[in-house]
């Protein structure tokens, strides 16, 4: 899942807790005309940022409740009970929706069918409060209008018109166990303005066998007939399943309808005889359901009410033990029992349709309606008056009143996976750890002093293997904390896109952004100081490095630039590389303007090689605007750049090649939270040295040390290390102590790129530390990187080895 | 071009989409008897579609490919 998605998802759930809050909020002080704006611009951000993911179902229904709170906030409707049990529904199915999305990646297009009900449902709540706002006030107490039921058996389908050959091919569909799909297609009057065509989404249905075009209604002269104005509808027959329409006319679900068709109806309108309603039991059976169904609808308004509620009941008890249904008995009672306590007939009549709207749902033909035959079931529900649907639903809910997206109190199936928490609270955890690192690194110290001091090495070797198991748990521990604060990097890469695409406008070139491995991450910290250099950076290639089309065709480079960022993991480091293939630094241009800013002497300038050159433009100094305009540009505050890496502890080191781009290499630590220390004695004191500072640790005979003028060095595998000692570094003037052999210990240390020995008395081990930068007076000590406890309580000063020299 | 005028018929061919849809419709009111030829036509944007369907037009020619003849010849009649 990319981290956009996720960032979504987790911004809905945060929305969606805000939507359910003022809305009760809301609910306890109607007039609160904040909340409203609140409550809107919420629902408004949340369709905004869906709307960035192709989930139609998810956008459809959020739309619609931000058309809903913008008619609140105006004024035009007025807050009432249902609208806010509508919107909570709605906001319940938005979460449902953001769980499957979380989980599978997608929307099941088997949403569809709902979302478009329920916000047709609250766009129902625009159109009467906008028709009656004299009855706003008493909300409760009028007709609201229905959340619409699936209306599908009202429609005749024109069966006749399809050919023979379809109909053959329809048979064997039906004997291959496919499902018959009946489809009527009605695009939106203005679809042609959205790049709508149609007519080849129609003609591209899935699976299909037969289409059908016609006028939606009688053609107006030609004269007066706007061509753009969509007035076909399209019809089609298919033997996909349902599942795969929906999701083929998921984004236009709203003017689609899809009905099932039986086979029975296909040779009936084939017969041409009067084409019974689907049978799926005995006609007998479905004749006295009908019937009952019917009885039903009939007016509440009489003194024998219960008595048919009974009888309704007793009938259709029969009916369910005759077709094998006993088990639906105890629903159907619980249904009459609501019915009789309400003194309505509704809550059976509910059972009824919930319980058999399966054969409801196939369609029935109109010339049966007409007739007068038994009164098909479904549609009477959708006819009855508003009045009776307000108290459908004002009422107490009898089994099954509405299909609720309720995810109240009672369960949570997906509780959120993730937490915010205050940063304050991970750092304390992680200065906490911190310190079991150092409290645990005592024992080791224990032990030792166990057996030196009180001569017991079983107790020695007991501490021992404690420690082993406390160092196992500090460790996973150290590291588990650590994840919690690593990000990807693809929270900086994401505004590059942007940059790139707008900056390169703005020059008039054409780039190619590419990132990689955006996946890769760090520690908070580090992450977010890369921003800014990183920024720096790729303006820098796009401003001076990426030449403009012509210049590039000239050069027979494709006319589009490249930039690649990338971002990998090496180690217990993070390398961010930026790349471009633009015209590169000119390393000669460079050495003369460092050497004119007396940024190197001249001899200097005659020996840099090329690569030392071209990493000048991170010389303090460097960047100056005559500096920029002159030359290829780079140096734009590249020293800036080098200075904000150096401060997480990350190195940067700069390619190029002129004519052929430049390389930008970052290498950051993964998280500055544990420094890794090198321990090294001198002048009986311990100091650290960080590890990535150290080369390697060499021991040097003494007669090998060759003293040229005043300066000390040695020859290391072929090449001339200057030597200093650490001693005198520090300005102590105490020499170096060798060991037995005679030999000097030497800690070879790269200082920008070169590498320098150090010499020292002896070495330690190398130690994890929690690094205390100097404080107070000690601030100034830049030969001090900062300061660590040791296992044995003692102080370690870690040397800041770019200071000392 | 997708959609070619001539004296008395318009032929139709490949995908023909809907920029022309305004011109089809001036063409069909100066020429109500003008031939319709689709007999290399794939595709018909729905507003030339009903154009040809508020014009009570008579194909000259279906398209060649049947499936795309077969939709038509519920809205369209043919020669």
């Amino acid at each position: 899942m990319n981290p956009l998605l996720e960032q979504f998802l987790s911004e809905s759930r945060d929305a969606l807790q805000g939507i359910s809050e003022k809305l009760l909020l809301l609910e306890k002080n109607p007039a609160g005309n904040d909340l409203m704006v609140e409550l809107f611009r919420l629902v408004h951000t949340l369709k905004g940022n869906s709307g960035l993911f192709g989930f139609p179902e998810l956008t459809r229904v959020l739309h619609a409740g931000e058309d809903l709170m913008d008619a609140v906030r105006q004024g035009t409707v007025a807050y009432s009970q249902v609208l806010a049990d509508r919107l909570l529904d709605a906001m319940d199915f938005v979460g449902i929706l953001c769980d499957e999305i979380e989980s599978q990646g997608t929307v099941d297009a088997k949403h569809t069918k709902d979302s478009v009900r329920l916000a047709d449902g609250l766009r129902a709540l625009i159109d009467t409060e906008k028709a009656g706002p004299e009855t706003a006030d008493y909300p409760e107490q009028k007709g609201v209008p229905p959340v619409p039921v699936d209306e599908k058996t009202d429609l005749s389908l024109p069966l006749s018109l399809l050919p023979e050959q379809t109909r053959v091919e329809a048979y064997r569909a039906v004997v291959a166990g496919k499902a018959l799909h009946w489809l009527i297609y009605s695009p939106a009057e203005d679809c042609f303005f959205q790049g709508d065509d149609p007519f080849y989404q129609a003609r591209h249905t899935p699976e299909i066998l037969w289409g059908g075009i016609s006028a939606r209604k009688p053609w107006p002269k030609l004269a007066e007939l706007d061509p753009y104005t969509c007035l076909v509808d399209f019809t089609t027959f298919s033997t996909a399943p349902l599942a795969e329409l929906e999701e083929y006319f998921r984004y236009v679900a709203q003017q689609v309808k899809i009905i099932p068709v039986a086979w029975q109806d296909i040779e009936a309108s084939a017969d041409d005889t009067a084409g019974s309603a689907p049978a799926p039991h005995l006609p007998e059976v479905t004749a006295t359901l009908a019937a009952q169904r019917a009885i039903l609808s009939l007016s509440d308004d009489v003194l024998w009410l219960s008595g048919r509620i009974k009888a309704v009941a007793a009938s259709l008890s029969g009916c369910l033990r005759a077709i094998g249904g006993a088990a639906a008995i105890p629903g159907m009672e619980a249904a009459r029992d609501a019915a009789l306590s309400q003194a309505t007939a509704i809550p059976l009549l509910l059972w009824f349709d919930s319980q058999f709207s399966r054969p409801a749902e196939a369609p029935l033909p109109q010339h049966h309606l007409a007739s007068g035959g038994p009164s098909p079931a479904h549609p009477v529900l959708l006819q009855s008056n508003q009045g009776d649907q307000a108290a459908v639903i004002v009422a107490p809910p009898g089994p099954e009143v509405d299909v609720k997206f309720g995810r109240r109190a009672e369960d949570a199936p997906n509780a959120t996976k993730s937490i915010k928490v205050d940063q304050a609270k991970i750092d304390r955890l992680m200065n906490l750890i911190g310190e079991i690192v150092v409290a645990k690194n005592a024992l080791p110290y224990l032990a030792g002093r166990a057996e030196t001091v009180f001569g017991v090495r079983e107790l020695s070797r007991e501490i021992k293997v404690q420690y082993a198991v406390i160092n196992r748990i500090a460790e996973e521990m150290q590291d588990s904390i650590m994840q919690v604060r690593m990000m990807p990097v693809s929270f900086v890469f994401q505004r590059f896109p942007r940059l790139v695409r707008d900056t390169s406008n703005r020059l008039g070139k054409e780039v190619t952004l590419v990132l990689e491995g955006e996946e890769t991450e760090a520690d908070k910290n580090v992450i977010e100081s890369l921003g800014d250099p990183l920024v720096h950076i790729v303006r820098n290639s796009l401003d001076h490095g990426i030449e403009t089309p012509e210049v590039r065709r000239a050069l027979g480079k494709p006319a589009a630039g490249t930039i690649v960022i990338s971002a990998t993991q090496e180690s217990d480091r993070v390398i961010i590389e930026i790349r471009d293939d633009g015209k590169g630094i000119d390393p000669d241009l460079i050495k003369r303007k460092a050497y004119d800013k007396g940024i190197i002497d001249n001899e200097r300038m005659q020996r840099i090689t090329d690569q030392e050159a071209v990493n000048l433009v991170f010389a303090a100094g460097f960047s100056t605007a005559d500096v920029v305009s002159d030359l290829s540009g780079r140096g734009v505050g590249m020293d800036v750049v080098r200075t904000a890496v150096e401060k997480v502890n990350g190195t940067i080191t700069l390619e190029s090649e002129k004519g052929q781009g430049t390389r930008i290499c970052l290498s950051l630590p993964l998280s500055m939270a544990i420094t890794n220390v090198m321990i090294v004695e001198s002048n009986t004191q311990l100091f650290g040295v960080p590890m990535e500072s150290v080369l390697e640790t060499v021991r040097i005979a003494r007669a090998d040390i060759r003293t040229i003028k005043k300066s000390q060095a040695t020859v290391l595998r072929g090449r001339i290390v200057p030597l200093k000692s650490l001693n005198s570094l520090l300005g102590m003037n105490i020499l170096p102590k060798a060991n037995q052999e005679d030999e000097i210990a030497v800690l070879i240390v790269s200082l920008g790129g070169e590498a320098v020995g150090i010499m020292v008395d002896d070495f330690r081990e190398t130690a994890a530390i929690i690094l205390k930068p100097m404080t107070g007076v000690l601030t100034g000590l830049s030969e001090y990187a900062g300061s660590a406890l040791l296992g044995d309580g003692s102080v370690l000063m870690v040397l800041n080895i770019k200071e000392m020299f | 071009m997708a959609i070619t005028f001539k004296r008395d018929r318009v032929v139709f061919s490949g995908m023909a989409d809907g920029e022309d849809a305004e011109k089809l419709l001036q063409w069909l009111q100066k020429h109500p008897k003008g031939k319709i030829d689709l007999a290399a036509c794939t595709h018909l944007h729905p507003a030339n579609l009903q154009i040809l369907m508020a014009a009570n037009c008579t194909l000259f020619a279906k398209p060649k490919d049947t499936l795309f003849a077969a939709w038509l010849d519920s809205a369209l009649k043919t020669v």
